[in-house]
């Protein structure tokens, strides 16, 4: 489903801020992307979903190449970025009217998924009304609307947790469970280990640009003796001083 | 004990105020005048400048009226003016400052008294009107000072009046808009107001200049009894009336050697003490209520009924889409409106002007103009229309910003499956609605004048369609290779734009070269129509061909 094979991205001639990624997602997981800030992650997502093109390596997803049909990838997708403040003049309808023309969405179609989306994020009676308006989370709710409006099979979401609140966090996660179990993917990164632990069926971890880990929660448990939690593991993984 | 927290507070909030940014083509407070010399000089250099520009006129003005011993008409047309301009600018910075700053929640939660944050909030408001004070009605009152031979006391006079002079103004101002803020909805929303605001302003700018010409022609024939009665204008004594400081400041210039001159100061030092008072009565009564909800756009939060939705979710192709996605955002940004839309709109309009306001000389010149025009060939005509073509397609900065304006949030064109061609011709579409508007009032202006028929409609369409199309693609094509988009205010993607300025300077070489051209040549209509039909065909078409490689090119480096 998604293959990334040893992408490396240099910035300034230098700085190898992803350094050789090889990742590879079957049909119904959920995977989450941990690490520090500046580890690669945000990168990682840019190269993933056409907006930087990687300097080394290929990305494929459903067996298209994001180099050879940049166009027919792009629709392969569905992007949260982690700043939702994105056309902000823009009503919440017209946000979502627009993404389902640029996505090519027969307006039944959007119209019924307009309607369950906003259902679920409780978002009926604020899609009349401007998004400059919208609190944050309710910003990064009509964003991850817009960007599940085709109905993708891959979802990118970075950073989708912040910002929600716990019913909206519930329902989020209920939909990546049920996006999943569909044979689809959901990869998104997150600061919180919690999250990845509870809904995660691999996890992988970079640090400056390196892939630290990359398995299920319960292989990344067995590395380390029993009493020690998560974040410890976390925290000697993305250790800096060596 | 009340003085020390009022003083910090003024300045904490005159720091981080935003008024200026708003309101002036710079909007580089936050670089150029971060220092406070810096400030300082740029005021003073300014006042210089305007002192040397308006004083030369004021002085020439002094002399005509003192003729006929009239020069103390100056004084009576400065003060009402300054209090009407304190009064203008005050509802805007006023707004700006109480309003729509929405620092007042940072003030809050601290330890000061609520009247000490509406006391720094009407000085950071003084301080600005101060800069108008200074760079305006400080010279000209000095110039006027020095062309009377006034003595040592004008001076402290005029300093002291027009240091208290904005009180009053200001006042009334903040009383305004704190009663309409704390009871109308309507005008809680930044967006609408700055709108409003800005094309207010442009108008009076525009009625301002209009206004003046017209006075001045008026003034250079007319009988010393005539100017008399300029001092007995009704609009001067509703002034008078309504800004009584401004009456008693210049009574005081007036008769600064008398004791009628010291009382005149001693009012006008009352009237504006009392000011205060009011101004903290009505500030306790009204701002705090007021200034929650102030938002930078309304909501209602009523969701959607069927008939909304089935309208909101009608499909559109994706260029169409992408079109009107831009010119929403174009419409309802309000810098982006007065920079892009007004503008363009206003510039056919400009040649109106000469021909309903103008004197009797200007009129003539005009006329002979079009009366020429129209014994050439429409050969000629035809190309003068293109000429004028890209003239509204140069001055119209849609395209030329239109990568600019994308700002932090490029990346969107970056993610979404629609070829980058596309999202560029959207983006021309887009200016082309406008320029279209712009189009109708300058074909409405040809039939006025030259009663076209429909060949030289369809065929000027044409080549005028081909200008625009390819003015916008160079305009697209200089924002693309230097965009500006490290921007955090809207108003630094229009304005500090040097890529607009380019755009149309190479409009303006178009058009010299094919009003040249149109004298030079003075083709029959066919031939005219002919060559620039097929030279501008092909250099669409080279620039589709050129834009396309640069614009993959381009969008491989930005993020």
């Amino acid at each position: 489903m998604i293959d990334i094979k040893n992408v490396t991205k240099v910035y300034g001639g230098k700085l190898k801020a992803v350094d050789n990624l090889s990742l590879s997602l079957n049909p119904g997981e959920i995977f989450g992307f941990l690490g520090p800030n500046g580890a690669g992650k945000t990168t990682t997502i840019k190269m993933l979903t056409g907006i930087t093109d990687p300097d080394e390596g290929e990305i494929v997803v459903n067996g298209i190449s994001i180099l050879k049909d940049p166009i027919a990838f792009k629709k392969q997708f569905g992007y949260v970025p982690d700043s939702p403040d994105m056309f902000l003049r823009l009503k919440g309808i017209e946000y979502l009217n627009f993404m389902g023309d640029i996505y090519e969405v027969s307006s039944t179609l959007r119209a019924t998924r307009i309607d369950a989306l906003a259902k679920r994020f409780d978002m009926n009676n604020a899609l009349s009304d401007p998004i400059s308006s919208y609190s944050h989370g309710m910003r990064q709710k009509i964003v991850l609307m817009g960007a599940l409006i085709h109905d993708p099979s891959l979802w990118i979401l970075d950073e989708p947790m912040t910002g929600l609140d716990p019913k909206s966090s519930f329902y989020l996660k209920e939909m990546m469970r049920e996006h999943a179990d569909k044979g689809n993917v959901v990869f998104f990164s997150t600061h919180v280990l919690e999250v990845a632990e509870k809904i995660c069926d691999r996890v992988g971890i970079i640090n400056k640009g390196k892939l630290m880990f990359f398995g299920t929660i319960q292989e990344l448990k067995e590395k380390v003796s029993e009493n020690e939690g998560l974040e410890k593991i976390f925290l000697e993984m993305t250790n800096d001083e060596e | 004990m009340m003085k020390s927290n009022l003083l910090p507070l003024t300045k904490a909030m005159f720091k981080n105020d935003e008024t200026l940014n708003n309101l002036t083509s710079k909007g580089k407070k936050s670089s150029f005048l971060k220092s406070k010399w810096m400030m300082l000089l740029f005021v003073v250099g300014l006042a210089i400048l305007m002192g040397f520009s308006f004083g030369f006129m004021l002085s020439d003005i002094f002399d005509t009226l003192a003729s006929v011993q009239l020069e103390t008409l100056i004084l009576q047309l400065i003060f009402p003016a300054a209090s009407m301009m304190v009064f203008m600018f005050g509802i805007f910075y006023v707004m700006n400052v109480f309003y729509f700053s929405k620092d007042v929640d940072n003030y809050l939660y601290l330890p000061v008294k609520a009247k000490e944050i509406l006391g720094a909030k009407f000085l950071v408001s003084l301080i600005y009107e101060y800069f108008i004070i200074g760079v305006f009605f400080l010279p000209l009152l000095t110039v006027y000072g020095l062309k009377d031979g006034s003595g040592l006391l004008y001076y402290v006079y005029m300093v002291l009046s027009l240091a208290i002079l904005p009180v009053f103004p200001l006042v009334m101002a903040s009383a305004i808009s704190m009663v309409i803020m704390r009871f109308s909805k309507r005008f809680k929303n930044r967006d609408r107001f700055n709108m409003i605001a800005g094309i207010l302003s442009l108008f009076v700018a525009l009625g301002l200049n209009f206004g003046l010409q017209f006075f001045a022609q008026r003034m250079a024939g007319a009988e010393p009894t005539q100017i008399t009665d300029l001092s007995q204008l009704p609009v001067l004594k509703v002034f008078s009336f309504v800004f009584p400081s401004s009456h008693f400041a210049k009574e005081a210039l007036m008769s600064y050697g008398e004791i009628h001159g010291l009382l005149s100061m001693g009012l006008l030092f009352l009237v504006s003490i009392l000011a205060i008072l009011l101004f903290n009565f009505l500030g306790n009564a009204l701002y705090f209520k007021g200034v929650i909800g102030i938002s930078e756009s309304k909501a209602d939060r009523k969701g959607l009924s069927k008939e909304d939705m089935d309208k909101g979710v009608r499909e559109n192709p994706i260029l169409l889409a992408y079109a009107l996605k831009e010119l929403k955002l174009l419409l309802r940004t309000p810098v982006y409106f007065l920079n892009c839309v007004l503008i363009s709109l206003i510039y056919p309009l400009f040649i109106l002007f000469p021909l309903f306001m103008g004197g009797g000389a200007e009129r003539e010149e005009f006329s002979m103009i079009i009366e020429s025009l129209r014994a050439f060939d429409r050969g000629t005509l035809l190309l003068i229309v293109l000429g004028s073509g890209f003239v509204l397609g140069s001055v119209n900065i849609i395209a030329s910003s239109a990568i600019s304006r994308e700002g932090k949030g490029l990346y969107f064109m970056k993610y979404i499956p629609v070829p980058y061609m596309t999202q560029i011709y959207a983006k021309i579409l887009s200016a082309f609605f406008v320029e279209a508007l712009a189009l109708i009032l300058l074909y409405g202006i040809l039939f006025y004048l030259f009663s076209i028929d429909v060949l030289f409609l369809i065929l000027s369409l044409l080549v005028v369609f081909l200008s625009s199309l390819l003015i916008n693609q160079l305009g697209i094509f200089l924002d693309i290779t230097w965009p500006k988009l490290n921007w955090d205010t809207e108003q630094k993607a229009v304005k500090q734009n040097f890529n607009s300025v380019i755009h149309m300077f190479l409009g303006f070489g178009l058009v010299a070269l094919f009003v040249f051209l149109a004298f030079k040549i003075q083709a029959t209509l066919y031939m005219a129509f002919m060559v620039s039909f097929i030279s501008l065909l092909l250099l669409t078409l080279g620039m589709h061909v050129l834009l396309k490689s640069h614009v993959e090119k381009r969008m491989k480096v930005l993020s």
